[in-house]
């Protein structure tokens, strides 16, 4: 029997039904909004940190094994619970089919899942190596396309298989990442292009079903390898210096990237540098030549200790400081970029034995001058009476003219 | 030769009839006609200049040896400089007089010899740089242009100049011994020279430049000019003065 009250009952639960299944739908959607403060991102030891961009890692970053520091705030806190927190790194990670279990993954997960917290989840720890890991052996998933070119560094190491396919090998210039097996896989760069490549992480509120419910991204890039060295590396004669010059790179790709040029010196500067590598040398006399270096070797990147000058973009030629005179010291260049990468060596190394010359000021001093001693030094023995005599009639006339007025 | 004369000949034209050009002026009732040399235009209370000129200074000239013709050889050097001048008196049928203040910059580079053996050159760069900055009283007797049509101002400076100095080797300051090789030397300074007014050239455009941007005159300029900074013959100061000659463009406004 057709009962109105019946059927307004019976309404009134579907529509409850719906209406919460719908409410719990639009939470999961819409309700909660993520987002990176500019203060909630910090990176634990980047290198060149306050003079590069937080966002920009480089090789050192990664062989440092830094890491990234995030806060996520979020909008609100209802049905919180339903959701875990996860972050990936890679190209549309908000899409299932971009993480595991699908088969044609572009995501890779970033940091230990989390639950999330109202109104911020702060430390979540993004290390630079997992970051980097995913595209570590193979292409550039973020790029969306293969960025061309093997690994011209060997791939020899940690068993990772290059895939860049479709280009062709640098041959052995680049200098990222070295063939030595010191390089963790995760650090190596993917292919010789030296153009710095984007990486967007996705911090995402995800269901049970590992649907995503909310996301926000945060973009960064990195840069793993310098460009080339340069060639062509010439020392001078100087005192306590070297002349140093030589021709820039000239692969244009390479050339565009030059940020600057880092020179090292084996022995390293400073007495301390020649009493550490052992060489015997008399201040007195000038050495015959130089030592085989087994610091300046080829495809090496010295340690800081052996840096001995820097030069900026459009220089061919610097002083290496801090050395001894009558020293041998190999000298060579590296090229520096905007990520403050720094390059392999040029080899072989060039040889520099400083020495002591005479300059304009020590002539003029030896030939009896006696100029000099700062801009503000006023001998005894001069004659200022004249410039204060001078003064003082000008301050007289000055102090007349303003009485007379 | 005789191309030397029609030259000349055409430059005397030229001259005479800027010349007698002066001499066609008046007022009617459309206001001031014929060309001028000179024009009552805005006030003028100063005059600035770009001043270049060859600079070599006379350091050898205070000591035993040629230490500097010895590093730097005896190549002509340049300065780069700036004047400006307040006119601060008017002379009736002479000029304007008043003080100026002069700024410049040269610098000498060359190659370090080593010590051990003077005869060879290292590839050390040693270098000496002087700032000289002077003082100087400024006559400029502008009766000429401003009287007779002639458009020339011969001019005299007068005072004190002093010099920064600061040499380097390797690109870092020259020691010598513990001495640091920067110093300041004095003295007094001087100047001769003549300006030709550009405003006949073109007497439009400078009568425009004063109405929109107040340059009353503009000239090209040559001049002698010495400097004894020596700090009145002592060799306790590098000499850094020089005779030398500097020309240039300057304005007055």
């Amino acid at each position: 029997m057709f009962n109105l009250r019946r059927v307004f009952a019976l309404w009134a639960v579907v529509a409850w039904f719906l209406g919460s299944g719908g409410l719990a739908q639009a939470q999961t959607t819409t309700s909660i909004t993520m987002t990176v403060p500019n203060t909630g991102v910090s990176r634990d030891h980047q290198d060149y940190a306050g003079q590069v961009f937080i966002t920009q890692i480089n090789l050192k970053d990664c062989l440092s094994e830094d890491f990234f520091n995030f806060t996520v705030s979020l909008s609100s806190g209802l049905g919180l619970a339903n959701y875990g927190l996860e972050v990936w790194a890679g190209t549309a990670c908000d899409m299932t089919t971009a993480r595991p279990p699908s088969t044609a993954v572009t995501c890779w997960e970033v940091a230990d899942a989390r639950s999330p917290t109202y109104p911020n989840v702060t430390g979540i720890k993004v290390p630079i190596q997992r970051l980097l890991s995913g595209r570590t052996g193979g292409s550039d998933l973020d790029a969306g396309s293969n960025t061309g070119g093997t690994d011209s560094t060997g791939g020899t190491g940690g068993g990772t298989t290059d895939v860049g396919g479709g280009g062709t090998s640098s041959g052995g210039t680049s200098s990222s990442g070295g063939s030595s097996s010191d390089v963790p896989s995760e650090c190596r760069a993917t292919s010789s292009v030296t153009a710095a490549q984007p990486l967007t992480i996705f911090f995402m509120l995800v269901n049970a079903d590992k649907t995503v419910a909310s996301q926000v991204q945060y973009k960064v890039t990195f840069k793993l390898n310098a460009p080339a060295p340069p060639t062509n590396v010439q020392t001078g004669i100087g005192e306590n210096i070297a002349p140093i010059s030589w021709d820039a790179p000239t692969d244009n790709t390479d050339q565009a990237t030059i940020d600057g040029y880092q020179l090292y010196c084996d022995p390293a500067p400073g007495m301390q540098g020649v009493i550490d590598s052992g060489i015997d040398w008399d201040p007195n006399i000038l050495p015959p030549a130089c030592f085989e270096s087994s610091v300046l070797t080829k495809n090496a990147r010295p340690d800081d200790k052996y840096k001995c000058g820097t030069a900026t973009k459009t220089s061919t030629r610097a002083n290496a400081t801090g050395l001894i005179n009558n020293v041998p010291y190999n000298v060579s260049v590296a090229t520096t970029d905007t990520y403050r990468n720094v390059g392999v060596i040029a080899t072989p190394p060039a040889c520099a034995k400083p020495q002591p010359v005479t300059g304009f000021f020590e002539a003029y001093r030896a030939a009896g001058g006696e100029g000099g001693g700062g801009f503000c030094s006023f001998s005894r023995h001069t004659r200022p009476v004249l410039l204060f005599t001078v003064l003082g009639l000008g301050l007289c006339l000055m102090l007349r003219r303003r009485r007379a007025t | 030769m005789k191309r030397l004369l029609l030259v000349s000949t055409l430059g005397l034209l030229g001259w005479s009839s800027v010349a007698s050009a002066q001499t066609v002026r008046g007022v009617d009732e459309f206001g001031a006609y014929g060309p001028s040399t000179t024009r009552d235009g805005s006030p003028q209370s100063g005059a600035v200049e770009i001043r270049f000129g060859a600079y070599n200074p006379r350091v050898d000239s205070s000591v035993a040896g040629t230490p500097y013709k010895d590093t730097f050889g005896d190549k002509t050097r340049f300065m780069v400089g700036l004047e400006g001048d307040w006119q601060m008196l008017r002379i009736p049928h002479l000029g304007t007089l008043g003080p100026g203040l002069g700024w410049g910059f040269t610098r000498a580079s060359g190659l370090a010899v080593l010590t051990s053996d003077p005869e060879e050159i290292s590839d050390e760069t040693t270098s000496l740089s002087i700032m000289p900055i002077y003082l100087v009283a400024v006559l400029r007797a502008d009766v000429f242009p401003r009287e007779f049509g002639i458009p020339i101002v011969p001019y005299a400076k007068l005072g004190m100049g002093t010099a920064l100095w600061w040499s380097s080797d390797g690109g870092e300051t020259a020691y010598a011994g513990n001495v640091k090789g920067t110093g300041l030397s004095y003295g007094p300074q001087y100047a001769l020279g003549g300006m030709f007014l550009l405003d006949v050239l073109d007497r439009q455009t400078a009568r425009d430049a004063d109405v929109s941007l107040g340059i009353n005159h503009s000239y090209v300029f040559g001049e002698w000019y010495g400097s004894e900074l020596d700090a009145f013959g002592s060799n306790k100061r590098m000499n850094v003065g020089a005779n030398t000659w500097v020309v240039g463009l300057a304005i007055e406004f």
